[in-house]
């Protein structure tokens, strides 16, 4: 019984950190159709965010929910401005010059920062179910994702913001002609994309520390979630995490954490072979 | 016209590049031809992308699971039978199987654009992760430890067809190799001029127009694949003869530099990505030496500069260069304008268009 | 229905027709964009489909070549049922088309999209290269496009495009070629070869041509089937259809009537 509430528990965990690695990548895939290969560094640069505001003496939860996201939202502006925007429409050059920008940003941070793992400690403690020990780190976690989500929903649907957004990304013309600023638009689209990255980044900080070149393991994770959950970003994200991370975690429990990665990425495989165009490119079409 | 200069070119080209690979060994060093051995490897690499994306269309993000595999296939092979000839013949004959069935799972499946580019991705993660996992007494094939994280470290050298005594020396392999290389492009050139060759140009041109000829796109789609994938296992045995096999080879790492070495050589030239691979290779080694710069550094700039300044790449900025300092010159230029008498070739090369389909296609 | 009777020509049957559709139908979401057609041709014939935009003349042809697949209905060339085919196997049993939007490879040479095509239906008779070159150029001359044989389609004129187009479709040999809006973008002149050439064409294989161009349809039809929101208005003699009042009102005055 005890065995069964820890799995569920992991279960839940391991579906909200898979969706929250994917949730930066899929707000700038939804809305602007650019895949950022830099997804990964822009994690990684949340969770550096993290160690050094706290070693400044930030409050923690300060440094992840507000420090974090800031420092890398505006980094993904930049990168907007200075490299994406010329490069709209163009998927596969986007994606290459993201990708070129993820391996700068490795190398960079490997320089300033060295090839070391660094690392916070994660709040809270523990808690007991039984034998068993769980982190309960892990499931506010779970939480704070679940909130993450409902925000983004309520500021997509419900702001004024969010409407320009979504025009903006419906019908460019359009919504210029009606006097936006689509650049500007793109730009705090993907800066918005970026900080929930930096966010994700912090908040994974203190489950599996900080190195260089830790985006390689999010980004692959995050790309196949994000693509096996289609066009919607939220809906998606959710959907795919769902499914993905349940069976991951159940291979895990099964077996071991390879075999666990490995379904979970043949899974993707598999649903991109029976719905190419992702979960909710097949259901919940008209969803966000 | 310009098929003849090309002709000519590509002679010149050829003599040199023999030159080149003849004189090497005695002018470098033993640790200089072996990294000049890998970069060749590696050039033959970016070769079987330029065929599967520039002419096929076919952007894999996993290239490297083709190359891994090459590897693997050839050191466990050459463990176990001692002998290395047929490891060689498996370690093509495994990565093509493998591309046959992964193509026929995306072809089939009418998998397109960044769907392929996550799946064969995903398949190379699932490779690396298998491969790092296969630490340990259980994970044996015959006589080869897989090793897990630290891959087979005593691969066995090429030996002489069949005769297993004599283990080739780093200068012979070189030979091997770079002679391979040439083989490979001028048989890309070659298959890329042959009937099959021009369809798969086609349908990187306008897949719906040739299956509305009647061409079976997915099996076109197959061959050059699968051909890409044994040349990339090929790159493999040659790797694995320099450095040794290890899970790094299905890295992101690699996927990333192949792409890269295309990019700036030339998506839909063959020559270009072969430049692209060992001038890059040259440069991050030189860099990397000098002051302490991280490789990434330079890697990642120069994507991301190319993309976007140059993002045909550089083969064909250099041809239209080319050309246009040929237009200059008082020989008589191409046509601008069209002539409604005969085009000046002969006839019984009329109709042989794959001056136009190997390189000017990729404009 | 009852115009269909009313053209001894066009009088569709199994036995008789090369192409023939019943109740056909293509639904997108809710929207049904042809509702039930019933339309057939026979072997040899040349028929324009005209309607105004929005009929579901496209949508009609993308039915036929496998490139959608229908919500209902048959359809039938030379008598196997080919609804629902990829477009492969239904460009493999012989039926061609010049899109909309010209469907070319923009980085090849005009020979180079004739080879295309030519391979294709000589390469499955058995013909090896010799046989496949000397068409070609036969092709290039024949069309009158041998000046641009060696020019780079992409740089090429719109109406150029076309011919070029047009070539690669008859080039492959088809038993049926469906042309969507050939004379669009055309010159005068281009479209006065055009219809010569459309006209030739007559005889060796059966067309179906949707054109807006009514001069162009003066210069080529006998018979002229109306669509009008997916649905066969009438199907008659040339001059019959361009006289008759409910074509006129559904081209000029009522179009915009959903």
């Amino acid at each position: 019984m005890d065995l069964v509430v820890v799995v569920i528990l992991q279960v839940v965990a391991s579906v909200a950190s898979l969706a929250l690695i994917s949730v930066g990548l899929a707000v700038i895939f939804g809305m602007m159709r650019v895949i950022n290969l830099a997804h990964g560094e822009f994690i990684m640069l949340g969770g550096y965010a993290v160690i050094y505001a706290t070693r400044w003496g930030v409050n923690l939860w300060v440094a992840m929910l507000i420090v974090a996201p800031l420092f890398v939202g505006v980094i993904g502006i930049v990168v907007e401005r200075a490299v994406i925007r010329f490069l709209y429409g163009r998927m596969i050059d986007t994606m290459l010059a993201t990708w070129g920008l993820s391996l700068l940003l490795i190398g960079a941070a490997t320089m300033i920062f060295g090839n070391t793992t660094t690392g916070v400690s994660a709040p809270l403690g523990g808690i007991s179910i039984g034998q068993y020990q769980t982190s309960l780190y892990e499931l506010v976690l779970a939480v704070i994702v679940a909130l993450v989500l409902v925000g983004l929903m309520v500021i997509l649907k419900r702001t004024k913001a969010g409407l320009i957004a979504r025009a903006t990304m419906q019908n460019p013309s359009m919504a210029a002609s009606l006097g936006i600023s689509t650049s500007t638009v793109y730009s705090v689209t993907f800066g918005a994309g970026a900080a929930l990255s930096g966010m994700a980044g912090a908040l994974i900080a203190p489950l599996s520390g900080v190195l260089p070149t830790m985006g390689i393991s999010y980004v692959a994770k995050a790309f196949i979630t994000v693509i096996s959950g289609g066009a919607a970003i939220i809906s998606g994200t959710l959907s795919a995490s769902a499914l993905l991370g349940s069976l991951n975690t159940l291979a895990t429990f099964a077996a071991t954490p390879v075999i666990g990665e490995v379904v979970l990425l043949l899974t993707a495989i598999v649903l991109l072979r029976i719905l190419p165009q992702g979960i909710t490119g097949k259901y919940f079409r008209r969803a966000l | 016209m310009s098929k003849r200069w090309r002709t000519g070119l590509s002679i010149i080209a050829f003599i040199a590049a023999a030159a080149v690979i003849y004189i090497l060994p005695s002018v470098l060093e033993l640790f200089a031809i072996i990294n000049a051995t890998i970069y060749v490897s590696m050039a033959i690499l970016a070769l079987s992308l330029a065929l599967i994306w520039g002419a096929g269309g076919i952007l894999s993000f996993g290239q490297a699971a083709f190359f891994g595999l090459g590897g693997y296939t050839y050191a466990v092979a050459a463990i176990n039978f001692g002998d290395s000839t047929w490891a060689v013949v498996l370690a093509m004959v495994v990565p093509a199987l493998f591309a046959a069935l992964l193509g026929y799972f995306i072809f089939w499946g009418r998998i397109g654009d960044v769907y392929l580019g996550v799946i064969t991705l995903t398949m190379t993660l699932i490779l690396y992760k298998l491969f790092n996992a296969t630490a340990g007494d259980a994970y044996t094939i015959g006589k080869a430890r897989l090793g897990g994280f630290n891959g087979i470290p005593s691969t066995p050298p090429l030996n002489l067809p069949w005769d297993v005594g004599t283990a080739l020396m780093p200068e012979e392999i070189w030979y091997i190799a770079a002679g391979l290389l040439l083989l490979f492009y001028f048989g890309s050139r070659w298959l890329l001029s042959t009937a099959f060759g021009r369809v798969v140009i086609s349908i990187r041109e306008n897949e719906r127009r040739t299956e509305l000829l009647g061409y079976d796109v997915r099996r076109y789609k197959l061959g050059i694949f699968t051909i890409g994938g044994a040349m990339a296992g090929v790159a493999g045995i040659l790797f694995a003869n320099c450095v040794f096999v290890s899970p790094t080879m299905f890295s992101l790492f690699y996927n990333a530099q192949v792409i890269i070495w295309v990019t700036v050589g030339g998506v839909g030239t063959l020559f270009g990505p072969i430049v692209g691979a060992i001038a890059l290779q040259m440069l991050v080694a030189k860099l990397g030496t000098m002051n302490g710069l991280d490789p990434n550094v330079v890697r990642g700039a120069i994507l991301i500069l190319f993309v976007l300044l140059v993002p045909k790449g550089i083969m064909p900025v250099l041809q239209s260069a080319f050309e246009r300092l040929r237009a200059r010159s008082p020989v008589p230029p191409e046509p601008a304008a069209p002539r409604s008498v005969a085009p000046p070739v002969p006839k019984h090369e009329a109709g042989k268009p794959e001056a136009a389909l190997t390189v000017g296609g990729g404009s | 229905m009852n115009a269909l009777a009313a053209v001894p020509v066009a009088q569709p049957t199994i036995r008789k027709a090369i192409i023939e559709t019943r109740g056909l139908v293509m639904r997108f979401g809710g929207v049904e964009v042809l509702r039930g057609i019933d339309f057939g041709i026979v072997p040899g014939e040349l028929r324009c489909l005209v309607g105004p935009n929005g009929a579901g003349k496209s949508t009609f042809f993308k039915c036929l070549t496998g490139q959608y697949q229908p919500s209902g209905g048959d359809i039938r060339f030379k008598g196997e049922q080919i609804g629902g085919l990829p477009s492969v196997d239904i460009a493999r049993r012989g039926i061609g088309i010049k899109t909309q939007v010209p469907s070319l490879y923009d980085g090849l040479t005009a020979r180079e999209h004739i080879w295309l095509a030519v391979r294709r239906s000589v390469a499955t008779a058995g013909g090896f290269g010799r046989e496949v070159n000397a068409a070609v150029e036969k092709v290039l001359e024949t069309m009158g496009i041998a000046h641009l044989a060696d020019r780079i389609v992409g740089q090429l004129a719109h109406g150029q495009r076309q011919m070029v187009e047009l070539a690669m479709v008859t080039a492959a040999q088809p038993d049926l070629i469906l042309l969507d809006e050939p004379a669009a973008g055309m010159t005068h002149d281009e479209v006065e070869r055009l219809a010569a050439l459309v006209l030739s064409l007559r005889g060796t294989c059966s067309l179906i041509v949707v054109e807006h161009d009514m001069q162009f349809i003066r210069m080529i039809a006998r018979t002229v089937t109306v669509l009008h929101q997916g649905q066969v208005l009438m199907e008659d003699n040339v001059e019959t259809v361009l006289r008759d009042r409910r074509v006129r009102d559904v081209y000029l005055g009522k179009r915009e009537v959903v």
